[in-house]
C-alpha cells in the first residue's frame, strides 16, 4: 500500500513521516514500577518486578516466549487480569496518575478512553451476535455519549480508515463473515476509535498469514503515528520488531532481562538469552541462510517454579558461580541499555 | 519416489437432511445451488525425489496440508494419480496399504491433539510395531527405548502420559512414533509452528540430524518461508490450491521468481513496508478463474484472468506457473 493510495481508507490524511523521534526529550506517558502479578494458589509470582516507561509516540516491543509474563503485563495495564490472577505489587502510573489509587469505575473509564488493546485472536475478541457496526459504535456511544445514529456514522468512518473495502456494508455484517485479516482490522478500528494515547498490541499478527500480517503491521504503525499514540507491541517473534519498534524489552520468566534501542538488540545483544533467541530465529529473507540454527538447549522453567538464581542459568552457556545463587540485578550499560546479567555486573 | 499428476481434492459439504431441504427450497425459488465444496487442491503436478527435503510452503487455505495428507495416504484424490514407487494409491488393496504405511509416515502440527491421552509414551511409540507384528515384546521395548534416545527424550519418559510433557517434548514423541517403523518418507505437517522460538530450533535441528542419519526423504509442510529455507533442498510454493513455483535450493537466489513468491519473500524480509501485497488469498469455495493470484498481482493482464497458467520448467532447477514470466521486468532478484 503506497502513499498515493490514502483514499483507500475513506479519508485523505497527511501521511506521517516514517521516522519517529527517539527516546530522549519526549514526555513520559506511562510508567510501571516493580509490577508483580501472581496466580491464586500460592505460587511464586508470574510477573516479578517489571519496571519500564513508555514515551509519547514511541513504539516499544516486548518480546518473550510463552509463560514469560508478557501478556499478563499487558492485561494488568488494562486492568483486565483474569479472576485467578492478582496484581500484588508495584504501581502503574499513567500521566502522573497512579492507576491503583482509582476506583474500579474510574479506572475503567480511564483505560477505556486512553488505552486501546488489540488481541491475538480477532474472532474471540469480537462479539459474534453483534454486527460489526454496533460493536464499533458502542465505543462512541458509551465513551462520548453520542446517539446511536451519530455513533454508527463515526464507526463507519473508522472502519473505512482501517481499510475495510465497503465500510457501510461491513458495518451491517457479523464477525464470522470476515477473514482473519479483516477481523483484525475491525479489532484495530475498535482499539483506535478514540485515538488512545497508548495502544497495546498483544501478538496482533500471530494468527495471520505472512502477507496479511504485513498489511496489519503497516496499518497499525501508520494509524498510531497519525494519532501520535504510543504502542506497546507484544510478540514472541523478535524479527517482527526490526523495522517497527524503536526500543525492545526482552522478558524471560516474569523478568525483563534486557532493554535496549532496537538497533543494539539486533547488532550487539547483551544478555545470553537475547543472543540465543537471535541465533535460534531463522533470519529474514534479506539475510543469508545459515547451515543450521543454533538452538537454546533445555526448556524455560514452568511459570511460578522459578529457580533461585538467574532464571536462565540452567540453559546458559556462560553461567558461573554467582548465577546459581541469586537473581542478577539490573546493570545500566548506558545509552538506554539495561541488562539483568552477572556478566555485566560491576561488583566483580 | 512420489509422482503426483494433476491431483485434485474437493471437500464436499455433508449431505444432511437440512442441507437437502434448503437446496430443494432454493431450487424452487429458481436459485442455483452454488455450494460445490471447498476446492483445496486444484491440479498439482509434483515429484518427490528419494533422499531430498522438500519444503511445501503456503499460506492458510493454499492446500499445502491437504496435499501432505494425500501423500500420507490419509485422503484420496478426487482426480489425478498419486504414484508411490510405481503403485497407484487409488487402487491399493489392504495388503498394499499396510506396506505403504510402513514406508510413509506423518507427524502433525498440534502436539496435544495428536497424542492419545490414555496411552503412555511407550505405548504410543510401540503401537505401530505391534500393528505391524514386528519383533517380540522384549525387542519392541528395546526398540522404543532406542527411539526415545534418538529423539532426545529421557528413558523414564516411556511410562509418562502425553500431558506430562512440554510442547517440544511432545513433538519429539510424535517424531519417535513416526520413526518407529523406519519410514522411507516422513511428512512433517507444520511440526514446529506451535512451539516457542528457542524450542523450534531444537526440533528443526533434530529433524535435520535424523534425516541425515537415516537417509530418509522429508516433506516439510510449513507457512514459514524463512524457516523452510534453512533445511529444504527444494521449495514448492502453493497458492489457491495450485503450485506456483518449484525451485532448487541452489537456484533460490538467482532465478526470476513468481510474483507471489516475491511478495511472500518481501513480507518476511526486513525491508519495511515497501512491498506489501494488497487483498487477501482466494476463497477456496469460490476460487478465481485463471491464475489464482491474478486479483492481487500487479502484473496481471487478460490472459491471467482467463487461462490457468501451467507449471513450466524455465531454467534447470526452476519451474514456475505464470503467464507473464518471460515478458516482464517484474521478477527482479531476491533481496539478498
Amino acid at each position: 500500500m503506497t502513499a498515493a493510495k490514502t483514499n483507500d481508507y475513506g479519508k485523505t490524511q497527511p501521511r506521517p513521516s516514517p521516522v519517529r523521534t527517539t527516546h530522549q526529550g519526549l514526555t513520559q506517558i506511562l510508567k510501571l514500577e516493580n509490577l508483580s502479578v501472581s496466580f491464586e494458589g500460592g505460587l511464586k509470582p508470574a510477573v516479578r518486578g517489571v519496571s519500564f516507561s513508555l514515551m509519547a509516540g514511541e513504539i516499544v516491543g516486548l518480546v518473550g516466549e510463552s509463560g514469560s509474563g508478557k501478556s499478563l503485563t499487558a492485561l494488568s495495564l488494562m486492568g483486565l487480569l483474569p479472576s485467578s490472577a492478582v496484581q500484588d505489587g508495584g504501581r502503574i502510573i499513567f500521566k502522573g496518575q497512579d492507576l491503583g489509587a482509582l476506583s474500579p469505575d474510574e479506572r475503567r473509564r480511564l483505560c477505556g478512553t486512553h488505552l486501546g488493546m488489540v488481541f491475538q485472536e480477532p474472532l474471540t475478541a469480537l462479539n459474534p451476535v453483534l454486527s460489526i457496526g454496533e460493536q464499533v459504535a458502542e465505543i462512541y456511544r458509551l465513551r462520548c455519549g453520542k446517539s446511536y445514529k451519530e455513533a454508527l456514522a463515526e464507526a463507519i468512518e473508522m472502519l473505512g480508515r482501517v481499510g475495510l473495502p465497503n465500510p457501510a456494508q461491513a458495518a451491517e455484517s457479523f464477525p464470522h463473515r470476515f477473514s482473519g485479516g479483516m477481523r483484525q482490522r475491525v479489532v484495530l478500528a475498535m482499539a483506535l476509535a478514540l485515538s488512545p494515547e497508548i495502544l497495546i498490541a498483544d501478538e496482533p499478527t500471530t494468527a495471520l498469514d505472512p502477507t496479511i500480517a504485513a498489511q496489519i503491521l503497516e496499518l497499525m504503525s501508520r494509524l498510531a503515528a497519525g494519532d501520535n499514540s504510543s504502542v506497546l507491541f507484544i510478540t514472541h517473534n523478535l524479527r517482527l520488531l526490526k523495522g517497527l519498534a524503536q526500543r525492545v524489552m526482552v522478558m524471560y520468566t516474569g523478568l525483563i532481562v534486557e532493554e535496549a534501542p532496537v538497533g543494539e538488540i539486533f547488532d550487539s545483544p547483551a544478555h545470553p538469552y537475547t543472543q540465543g533467541l537471535l541465533r535460534a530465529l531463522p533470519p529474514g529473507l534479506d539475510e543469508p541462510a545459515p547451515e543450521r540454527l543454533t538452538a537454546i538447549g533445555g526448556a524455560p522453567p514452568v511459570p511460578g517454579q522459578w529457580p533461585a538464581g538467574c532464571p536462565f542459568e540452567p540453559r546458559c552457556g556462560r553461567a558461573f558461580a554467582p548465577c546459581r545463587e541469586s537473581v542478577p540485578p539490573i546493570t545500566d550499560l548506558g545509552g538506554g541499555r539495561h541488562v539483568r546479567c552477572f556478566l555485566y555486573s560491576s561488583e566483580d | 519416489m512420489f509422482t503426483l499428476k494433476n491431483v485434485c481434492k474437493t471437500f464436499k459439504p455433508s449431505r444432511g437432511l437440512g442441507r437437502e431441504l434448503s437446496a430443494w427450497l432454493g431450487s424452487l425459488g429458481g436459485r442455483r445451488e452454488d455450494d460445490d465444496g471447498v476446492k483445496a487442491v486444484r491440479g498439482v503436478d509434483l515429484i518427490i525425489r528419494p533422499g531430498e527435503i522438500l519444503g511445501l510452503v503456503g499460506e492458510s487455505g493454499s492446500g499445502k496440508s491437504t496435499l501432505g495428507r494425500i501423500m500420507a495416504g490419509l485422503y484420496l484424490p478426487d482426480e489425478g494419480t498419486v504414484l508411490f514407487d510405481g503403485h497407484d494409491l487409488t487402487n491399493l488393496d489392504k495388503e498394499g496399504w499396510k506396506k505403504f504405511r510402513r514406508r510413509v509416515q506423518i507427524m502433525f502440527q498440534d502436539p496435544v491433539s495428536s497424542l492419545n491421552p490414555r496411552l503412555t509414551a511407550g505405548a504410543i511409540v510401540e503401537e505401530g510395531l505391534v500393528i505391524h507384528k514386528m519383533g517380540t515384546a522384549t525387542e519392541r521395548r528395546a526398540r522404543v527405548l532406542s527411539l526415545m534416545e534418538e529423539v532426545g527424550l529421557p528413558a523414564d519418559s516411556v511410562n509418562r502420559y502425553g500431558h506430562q510433557f512440554s510442547g517440544g517434548q511432545r513433538q519429539r514423541l510424535s517424531l519417535a512414533r513416526a520413526l518407529s517403523l523406519d519410514p522411507e518418507l516422513l511428512i512433517a505437517d507444520e511440526p514446529v509452528s506451535a512451539l516457542d522460538v528457542s524450542i523450534q530450533a531444537q526440533i528443526i535441528n533434530l529433524l535435520m540430524d535424523l534425516k541425515a542419519r537415516r537417509g530418509m526423504t522429508l516433506v516439510m509442510v510449513s507457512h514459514d518461508l524463512p524457516l523452510v529455507r534453512i533445511l529444504a533442498d527444494r521449495l514448492a510454493v502453493m497458492y489457491g490450491g495450485m503450485i506456483m513455483e518449484v525451485v532448487d535450493r541452489e537456484f533460490l537466489e538467482t532465478v526470476r521468481h513468481h510474483p507471489y513468491v516475491m511478495s511472500l519473500w518481501a513480507s518476511a524480509a526486513n525491508e519495511g513496508f515497501s512491498h506489501i501485497l494488497e487483498g487477501e488469498p482466494p476463497d477456496p469455495q469460490n476460487p478465481p478463474t485463471g491464475c489464482p493470484f491474478h486479483p492481487r498481482c500487479r502484473e496481471a493482464i487478460d490472459i491471467c484472468r482467463e487461462q490457468r497458467p501451467q507449471l513450466l520448467q524455465h531454467d534447470p532447477g526452476f519451474a514456475c506457473a505464470c503467464h507473464r514470466r518471460d515478458k516482464l521486468e517484474f521478477s527482479r532478484q531476491l533481496p539478498l
